[in-house]
Order: C-alpha cells, then structure tokens, then sequence
C-alpha cells in the first residue's frame, strides 16, 4: 500500500515543460487562495482589542461578518480557479496517463496521480504564501498604519447605536491579529484540500482510459424544465417584495425571507446555466443548417452536440454576473433608501463588494480561457487533419473562439438582466421619504433607477474580457499542425 | 527558376529534414506523374510520412527542393501552401482526420465552403461524391456513428471533392481489415485511372503497394527507386 502510493507520488511528479506551467500555476494561484485563507481568518479573529481599522467593513463588528462572508466566497472561488489551472495542458498529461493505464495502473491509481500532482502544487503554493505573509507582516503592518479617522459603534439598545467619529492611527488590514499556530496549521491544509476536491470535482468527466483521454460529455440536447425552473425563481423574485408588504411582513430580513430569496436566487441561476446549454444547443443547430461558413460550422455544430461545454465553464461566469446584477440594483435602491448621512459608510461596504466582485469576474473568465485552451487541446488531432487537408489556421482558431464565447455572449445579458430584477423584485422600486418638518410633513415617493449603465457596462465588459482572453489563449495555444497528433489519434 | 522535368507532375530532389538531431529524411528524391499511383514503401521511422509531410507543402524541408507542375512549393508561403492543399491536394491518413460533430456530408463538404461554394451546392456535391465512394446512405451520420472502414471512406470523399490532382496517402488502409481495405484501395486506384489523379501511397504493407504502378522505397531517410 506505502509502496504503491511511493509510486504513485513519484508519478504525479514527472514534470516537463507544460506540467510545470500547469503545477507553478496551480501552486500560484493556491497561494492567492492562501492568502485569502489568511484574511478571512484575520478578519474572523478581529477582537475588541484590535483595531481600530480605516474601513468599516473591518471596524464595525456586524459589517464584519459580511466581509468574511465575501472573503469564503472569494476563497471558493480562488480554489475553483486554481483547479481549473490544474487542467492546463492536462491532455498531454492524461495521454501519458492512458499509457500508464494500458500497463495495467486502475481508474483510480491515475485519478490518485492527478489528485496528488494538485493537492502537492497547491501545498507548495500554500506554504509559500503562509511563509510569506508571516515574513511580511511586520511591513505590511508599517505600511498600512497611518493617522485618520475611524468609527467606533456602541451598541446603545436592541435598536440604536453610538457612533463616535474618533481620531488616531488606523490599519488599512488587521494586521495586528495575532493567529495562533493551530489556525496556521490549518489554513496550511485547508486550501490544497479545498483545491483538490475541485480538481476532483471538475476533472470528474475526464476519463483516461488505455486508448487515450476521453471528455464524457453529456450529448443529449438539454431539457427545456430547467430552464423553466429559473424562469420561476426570477418570477418569485421580482414579486417578492410586492408580495412580502401584501401580507404585512416586516421589511426586514427575517431567515425565512433569506431563504426564500437565496433559493430563488440559486434556481435562477441554474435556470441560467441550463439556459445556456439550450441556447448553445438550438443556436449551434441552427447556424448550423444556415451557414456557409466553414468555421462557423464547426464551432456550431461542436455547439450543438456538446453544449453542456459551454454551460459548464461559463457557469461560474454567469453566477457572478447574476450577483452582480443585483449589487447594481442594490447600489441605486441605496442611493435613494440610505439616509444620507450614513452614504461614506455605504460606500465603504459598496467598494467592498464591487472589489470582491470584480475579482470573482475575472477569475471566473480565466476559467472560461482555461477551459477555451482545453477544448483546442482536445480538438487537435482533427484539427491537425484539417491544418493538413489546407484549412487556413485563422478560420480554426476563429471556430474555437466562438465556440468558447458565443454561449456566453448569450446569455450574460440575460444574467445582469435577472439581477437586477431580482434587486428590484426583492428591494423595490421606489422609496417613500418624509421631507419637511415635523409640521409641515411631506411625502414624496422617488423613484429607485433602473442601471442601464452599469448593466451594459458589466455586460460588456465580460463578454470583452472573455473574448481578449480567449483569443490571447487560442494565439498562444498550439493549433498547429502537429502531426504527432495525426499519427496517434484514434 | 523553372523545372526542368515537365511532364511530371510533381517532382522532389534531394530532400533533407531533421528533428533536432534526429535525421528522417536525407536525400530522398520523388517524382510522380499524373495518374500514376506511386507507393512509398519501407520499415516503420524510415521517413515515408516526412516524405509525405514535405511533398504535399505540410512541413518545408531544410534542404532540397520540391515543384509541383513547375512551382517551387518550398519556397511558398504557409498559407500559399495551405491554398495548395485544399485546391489541388487531396489528404488522406491512417485515422483521425474527419471532424467529429459534422456529419459526413458536412465534413465532405468543407474543403468547397472554405473555396467559396454556396452552401447548397457543397452539400450536393458532397452528397455525390459519398455515392461515390459507396456510402451514398450515410451523409446524416456523424464520424462516431460509423465503422472504421466506413469512416475512411467519408475521409477519402473528402480528400477527393475538389477533384485533387495529387492524393497523398499515409497508410490509408492502415486501421482497416482487409476488406475494407480493399475496398480503400479500388476506389484511389478509380479516381488515378478516371480523373487522371496522380497518387502518394505511403505504405509499409507489401499487399497495398502492390496497386502501385511504381514504388520508392526509403530507408533511413533515403530513396531508392525500384523498378
Ligand atoms: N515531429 C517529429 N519530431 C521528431 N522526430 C520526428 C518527427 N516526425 C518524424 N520524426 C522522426 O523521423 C523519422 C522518420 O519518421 P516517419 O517519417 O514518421 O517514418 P515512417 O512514416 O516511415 O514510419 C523517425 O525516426 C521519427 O522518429
Ligand atoms: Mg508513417
């Protein structure tokens, strides 16, 4: 059994050139992962003696759970991205794999191999972080400490507070939070884990058999009730508010409007993947049958007979454009809900969020590249034959690209879009304010406005960024004729 | 520059290329005429598919020359050569080549979209020239939905749909029983015989080269030519 697993572990690290890009960045972006292991826990273990912090979201004890809440996604996330990494160039990989099968290794030795190679780049990547942010924590610490102002909030009753606008030396992180050593050992352990499990997740349809790497993709064409199922949790959503003061519930959120709200959310989103496998589906049928464009027909029809490809590496896009929607919809209800003298303070947790969220959309479109990469890896012995039978590279790298981007494309807007519905469903569409004295009281209803500008803009942007990043990876990629690659395929 | 040969169709002369320090071609000559099948025989790494590789413009070879209808083709750019391929080449290799979310008709049909044809009239001509070749019946099927032998024969009416005036072969029957083979075989030795296409069939099997009108054999990257 030892023995075995000495075999394995000396396996999964017989690295060439692509492997080493794979494992350093694996291990790269484990220790981006590691490093927001590290502040979560930070943040996590804030005391009433630490501090005071520059930002709200560290200093106010309630904002806080809202920021380590961002933080484990964002970890999530990270994690997720770093599995992804541990696709790259990963056929090459798996074809030595399939070799190792052929000599007799079982399904699980050379799924043993894969989990090992990333948990052991991941570890390395954890390390080095851990190692580094300990170096470097009395630095940071200088760097960040400076005078300014902060809050301090007392809590004064069930329902008031004290704020105290107070002068002194701020961080800008807790860097002051001493963690103890047990809570190291574990966020040393906690990402590689957290990473592999990925792996194993998103490798979980890559079967190495002796005859070589094989994708199992789903075929069949996707099933409209999925679909359907989104439809009806963005029809709960948008009512949701309306339906919540008909019945005279409280505004407020109770854990049973939570719930409601956040499984909606969650069934939107799946309608919104599946949405997505449809879209490439009909739409890859339909280009398909009309197109006279060599290109464009190969990447329709790779469309409409693997269209859960699409679904699947734009999925984690689309949950972040989803959310996104809603934090755009959220941004305008407070600018017209908030009391205007707390804005700095809704700002602060707005900044938060739309850092959190511009990292998570960028993660999320280097999936969509790695996966974009994969796909041409696995699409290259016929290309090959076609390179060889005289079809120009442009038009194969133009397929890929469209491949990887047209299911995206579709349905981003339609991702925003049900964002900020759901912000609106749920928040609503206007706010009743009492202007005036106390004498002479008025009420005016304004109006919450719907982002048009930053819906578009978001739109864009990831459907742009998708797109650079994609064609960086196809121009990088080798599509080339390769003509090891006729030679061996079956 | 001219070539000097000029009833050849296509013609190489001493022919070198080398993978860092390994050696697959070293003065390996070639000519071929038009509807003449010449096989390209020898062992396995004796360098027949380099030969290939350099005649149909895939690979351009480090020393050496190679003219089809008196054109230098090494001296051409990539994507004049890429042209070369899909316009007046034909390729057909052991397996692998056909695109497999098309069906055979559309995979047939690719080499006339990419010319410009419109999209009906790829589609016939493909449908026609699958008849061609026998399997008339399976235009709708896609590549995984066939045999072996079915499949080469869709890659072989894809090779032949812009009626090529060279086809080159790299062990075109080399993943097929023999029947199927056979059938392979009758149907290049069909397209030299009616449309005067000149044919490269490298082979290692003796059976096959036997369709030849005459054979090059090659050994450790050298030609010999035997009667
Ligand atoms: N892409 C390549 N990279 C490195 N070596 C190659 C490559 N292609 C062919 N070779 C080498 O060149 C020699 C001839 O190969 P090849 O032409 O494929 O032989 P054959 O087709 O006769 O079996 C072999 O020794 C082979 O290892
Ligand atoms: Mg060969």
């Amino acid at each position: 059994m030892l023995r075995r697993l000495r075999l394995l572990l000396w396996l999964a690290t017989r690295w060439d050139r692509t492997d080493l890009l794979r494992v350093a960045a694996t291990g790269a972006v484990g220790a981006v992962a590691e490093a927001v292991v590290l502040a979560l826990l930070a943040v996590l273990a804030v005391g009433t003696d630490d501090g005071p912090y520059r930002y709200d979201v560290l200093q106010d004890a309630s904002l806080r759970r809202g920021t380590v809440l961002a933080l484990a996604v964002l970890v999530a996330l990270v994690a997720l991205l770093a599995a992804q990494c541990a696709r790259i160039g990963a056929t090459a990989r798996d074809r030595r794999l399939a070799a190792l099968r052929l000599t007799g290794a079982t399904p699980v030795d050379v799924r043993l191999v894969v989990a090992l190679e990333t948990g052991i780049s991941a570890l390395a990547g954890s390390a080095t972080a851990l190692i580094a942010t300990s170096l470097g924590r009395a630095q940071l610490d200088v760097i960040t400490t400076a005078h300014g102002t902060y809050r301090e909030i007392t809590p004064m009753g069930p329902d008031t507070v004290r704020i105290d606008i107070l002068r002194g030396q701020v961080r800008l992180l807790p860097t002051d939070v001493a963690l103890p050593l047990s809570l190291h050992l574990i966020a040393l352990l906690v990402t590689p884990a957290l990473v592999t499990a990925f792996c194993v997740l998103v490798t979980r349809r890559v079967s190495v058999s002796p005859f070589g790497v094989v994708r199992l993709w789903r075929t069949e064409p996707p099933r409209q009730w999925p679909a359907a199922c989104g439809l009806a949790g963005l029809v709960i959503l948008s009512v949701f508010g309306g339906l919540q003061s008909a019945v005279g519930l409280a505004d407020d959120s109770t854990p049973a409007s939570v719930t409601i709200v956040a499984t909606a959310m969650i069934l939107t989103l799946a309608g919104l993947i599946a949405g997505s496998a449809t879209c490439a589906h009909g739409l890859g049928r339909w280009i398909a049958e009309h197109t006279r464009s060599a290109g464009l027909l190969i990447a329709s029809r790779r469309l409409e007979h693997t269209p859960y490809v699409a679904g699947r590496s734009s999925s984690v896009v689309l949950g972040v454009l989803l959310v996104g929607g809603f934090v755009l919809g959220f941004g305008e209800w407070l600018a017209v809900a908030a009391p205007p003298e707390q804005n700095s303070f809704y700002a602060d947790t707005m900044g938060l969020v739309r850092v959190v969220l511009a990292a998570a959309l960028l993660m999320s479109l280097v999936g969509v590249m790695i996966s974009a990469a994969e796909a041409a890896a696995l699409a290259r012995p016929s290309t090959a034959g076609l390179v060889a039978a005289g079809v120009p590279r442009p038009t194969l790298r133009r397929a890929l690209l469209v491949q990887a981007v047209l299911p995206l494309t579709l349905m981003a807007p339609g991702a925003v879009a049900s964002g900020v519905v759901a912000a609106r469903g749920v928040l609503g569409t206007s706010d009743t304010r009492s202007l005036g004295t106390v004498a002479h009281e008025r009420l005016v209803v304004l109006p919450v406005e719907v982002p048009w500008l930053g819906a578009f803009a978001l739109v864009v942007l990831a459907v742009g960024v998708a797109t650079g990043l994609s064609m960086l990876t196809l121009a990088c990629t080798r599509t080339d004729l390769d003509i090891t690659a006729i030679r061996t395929t079956a | 520059m001219t070539d000097a040969s000029g009833s050849c169709l296509l013609r190489a002369a001493d022919l070198h290329l080398s993978f860092g320090p390994a050696r697959a071609l070293a003065a390996a000559s070639f000519t071929l005429r038009a509807g003449e099948i010449v096989a390209v025989v020898g062992p396995s790494g004796s360098g027949k598919s380099t030969l290939l590789h350099c005649l149909s413009g895939m690979v351009v070879p480090d020393e050496g020359e190679v003219w089809f209808h008196g054109s230098p083709v090494h001296t051409m750019s990539e994507h004049e050569r890429s042209v070369l391929r899909r316009t007046r080449f034909g390729v057909l290799f052991q397996f692998g080549q056909l695109v497999a979310e098309l069906t055979a008709e559309e995979n047939v049909a690719l080499p006339l979209l990419l010319a410009g044809s419109r999209r009906r009239s790829a589609l016939r001509a493909a449908a026609e020239q699958l008849d061609a070749v026998g399997i008339g019946d399976l235009a709708r099927r896609r590549p995984t939905e066939m045999s072996g032998g079915e499949a080469q024969r869709a890659a072989l009416a894809r090779a032949l749909v812009t009626e090529p005036e060279v086809l080159f072969a790299d062990e075109p029957t080399g993943a097929l029983d023999s029947a199927a083979g056979a059938s392979v075989l009758r149907l290049i030795e069909g397209a030299a015989t009616r449309h005067g296409t000149g044919v490269v069939l490298v082979t290692h099997d003796q059976d096959v080269a036997r369709v030849a009108h005459r054979r090059v054999a090659m050994a450790d990257g050298r030609s010999t030519v035997d009667a």
